[in-house]
């Protein structure tokens, strides 16, 4: 009997081009299963291509994509008595077809989908009280996006790749999706792979960030681990930070430098050295960070001070 | 969801629900019906009403023709009344000969084109086809469905034109009416409308998948559609080669007794004039015997009068069958090009979530 695959989901050389656009270029990265990762980048950074590609509705220019260890293909589809990993989508404008009921769209999962949990997709609904026999072209746009994750979790997919999935949601109803994902994947098991480009939506949420920035993986690992993992020095102006690591930014002014770095592996930031303070960074800091400087390559500092 | 299945794989520890699936035969036929019931329903209402009326007209027609000893009814009858004028039975058929006519084109318009047109404009593509069912099972299931019950009322709306057809030819005598002409024969025979319906319905899918907007493939297939049925009309008298009679120069058009009922005439001229036993006779020779008239043509009646000949080219009755077949054929030819154009279409289609 084999093992299951670490990875829920894996790429490898993955390129896609559109025309002269480079959406994503050689990217290659393993996403872990059972967490919910968080898919960060700006806009155009390639999330959504990255998505489709996985999902199977978009075909790469080179490389692949695996999902639990197998490799999507848009042509094929697990058959009965399979076990292959399955891989649900919900796109970022929500697409339900208008004239079924709500009622309807849950028949829809139901007749599309090998496997299918209606109580786990009325529940869903249940939650956030989303009326069952009314038109979706009558929901609210909220209402709208809850009936397409009913569907999406209802077919019980091992991935759940979610496109933007709390745009269109007010805060409150943000906090309370957030925490039923959270249920979902303590409960079930799957992965959920949520992307955004508003870093504040993950806090308490995400596990695992792969941050993407024009088209390539600039950042990706486990949440705490990253922000365990850099500091902010701020002292007197100097050219090098007073620890060892890899300086992701600098900045100066006349008198005084402030450096994100990262440090090595293993190391535990001691005592700051006299004349700075060091912080930890918020997990939008770090993003932003890497964001602005995803253009130029980190330096690496063998030894400071 | 992705397609990613190796036989060994071990399930991964994601959760099953209790619940059954679907994504076999009987859910798509579900998914059909419940997507396009509204037009399914209107189209054969549309259908029923049509084959409805042409039985009606066609029994009414039945029933006057009794009256009138079987045969054509006699100039001046209440029977014959009835039977012609704007609104008579006559024309009626012809109305309703005309709307069965453009059937294939309400297929094609209102169930083909907005197939993967709509679902485009909607984007309800990225729902449909990140199931647990291929795009290319979701569609040719659907297609097949659609095209299996478009065709099967095509071939009865048809059935009841062929009947109404056949009873107008007797009710207005077999030499006035033929059933090798105009819509009369474009509707009958059951295989050339089922196959148009099918071909349409295609027509209207790939249309649909190439502009990926409904109403400019609405617009398209409608063009296309009348560009198509003036090439059949033109086309069609000569798709065998026509057969050539002598007859009588412009003495009785009754044709039956020599060459058949329903014959297509596709030429009756005097290019030529014949001789009584059928020699071709040359113009000083007609023109002595027949001096022109002073429009300069020769005189009709002195034509008549010896028994001159001129030439009909025709396709005989006989030949409807194979005719029918050959139209069939030709818009078989339609839409096997268009099911090529969809699928290849359908390959190539890349959606994106974003």
């Amino acid at each position: 009997m084999s093992e299951e695959p670490s990875a829920a989901l894996e790429a490898r050389g993955l390129t896609k081009r559109y025309r002269d656009v480079v959406a994503l270029s050689e990217c290659s990265f393993q996403l872990p299963a059972h967490r919910i990762i968080a898919l960060v980048g700006a806009n155009g950074a390639g999330k959504s291509t990255l998505m489709s590609i996985a999902a199977g509705l978009l075909p790469a220019s080179s490389g692949e994509v695996l999902a639990g260890g197998q490799r999507v293909d848009p042509h094929r589809r697990p058959r009965p008595g399979d076990t292959a990993h399955r891989v649900a989508i919900l796109a970022q404008d929500k697409p339900l077809y208008r004239d079924f009921t709500v009622a309807d769209m849950l028949k829809f999962g139901q007749h599309t989908n090998r496997v299918w949990d209606q109580r786990r997709a009325v529940n869903w609904l249940g939650r956030f009280e989303v009326p069952l026999q009314r038109r979706c072209g009558r929901l609210s746009g909220g209402q709208r996006a809850q009936v397409a994750l009913a569907v999406a979790l209802g077919s019980c997919p091992d991935v759940l790749l979610l496109d933007e999935p709390l745009a269109n949601l007010d805060p409150v109803a943000r906090s309370e999706v957030t925490g039923e994902l959270i249920a979902e994947v303590a409960d079930s098991g799957i992965t959920v792979i949520l992307s955004t480009h508003i870093v504040a939506e993950l806090a308490g949420v995400a596990e695992y960030l792969l941050l993407l920035a024009a088209g390539q993986p600039v950042l990706a690992g486990d949440i705490e681990e990253l922000l365990d993992g850099h500091i902010r020095l701020t002292g007197p102006r100097a050219d090098l930070p007073p620890c060892p690591g890899q300086i992701v930014r600098a900045q100066h002014t006349a008198r005084q430098s402030t450096f994100i770095v990262r440090l090595p592996s293993q190391a535990v930031p001691s005592a700051v050295a006299p004349g700075w303070s060091g912080g930890p960074l918020t997990l939008e800091e770090l993003t932003i960070t890497y964001l602005k400087t995803s253009a130029k390559p980190p330096r690496a500092l063998e030894a400071a001070v | 969801m992705s397609a990613l299945s190796t036989p060994g794989t071990t399930t991964p520890a994601a959760y099953r629900g209790p619940g059954r699936g679907g994504a076999g035969l009987t859910d798509l036929v579900w998914l059909t019906w419940r997507q396009h019931r509204a037009v399914i329903v209107a189209g054969l209402a549309v259908a029923g009403m049509v084959t409805g009326s042409m039985l009606y007209v066609a029994a009414r027609i039945a029933t006057i023709n009794h009256q009138c000893g079987n045969t054509a009814c006699p100039p001046g009858s209440a029977q014959a009344a009835s039977l012609t004028g704007f609104f008579g039975l006559t024309n009626l058929s012809i109305y309703l000969t005309i709307i069965v006519m453009f059937l294939p084109l309400l297929t094609g318009v209102f169930l083909g084109a907005p197939l993967l047109a709509r679902e485009h404009e909607q984007r309800t593509l990225l729902l449909a086809w990140s199931q647990d069912i291929t795009p290319q099972r979701w569609l040719w299931t659907k297609f097949a469905l659609l095209g299996v019950l478009t065709a099967a009322a095509g071939a009865a709306v048809s059935a009841a034109a062929g009947h109404l057809a056949h009873m107008v030819s007797i009710a207005t005598g077999k030499s006035l009416f033929s059933l090798f002409s105009g819509a009369g024969f474009l509707v009958t025979g059951m295989l050339p409308l089922a196959v148009q319906t099918v071909a349409w319905l295609a027509v209207g899918v790939a249309l649909g998948a190439a502009y990926r907007r409904t109403l400019p493939a609405i617009f398209t297939a409608l063009t296309g559609y009348i560009a198509v049925l003036f090439l059949v009309v033109w086309r069609y008298p000569s798709l065998m080669t026509p057969l050539t009679a002598l007859v009588p120069y412009r003495g009785n058009q009754d044709f039956t007794s020599r060459l058949g009922a329903n014959i297509l005439v596709i030429h009756q001229g005097m290019d030529t004039i014949y001789d009584a036993s059928g020699h071709a006779m040359n113009r000083a020779a007609v023109q002595s015997l027949c001096p022109p008239a002073n429009s300069g043509s020769p005189d009709d009646q002195c034509l008549a009068q010896h028994h001159f000949m001129e030439a009909l080219r025709y396709q005989p009755g006989s030949r409807i069958p194979d005719f029918h077949l050959v139209l069939a054929s030709g818009y078989l030819a339609l839409g096997a090009i268009a099911v090529a154009v969809v699928w290849w279409l359908v390959r190539r289609t890349s959606l994106s979530a974003g």
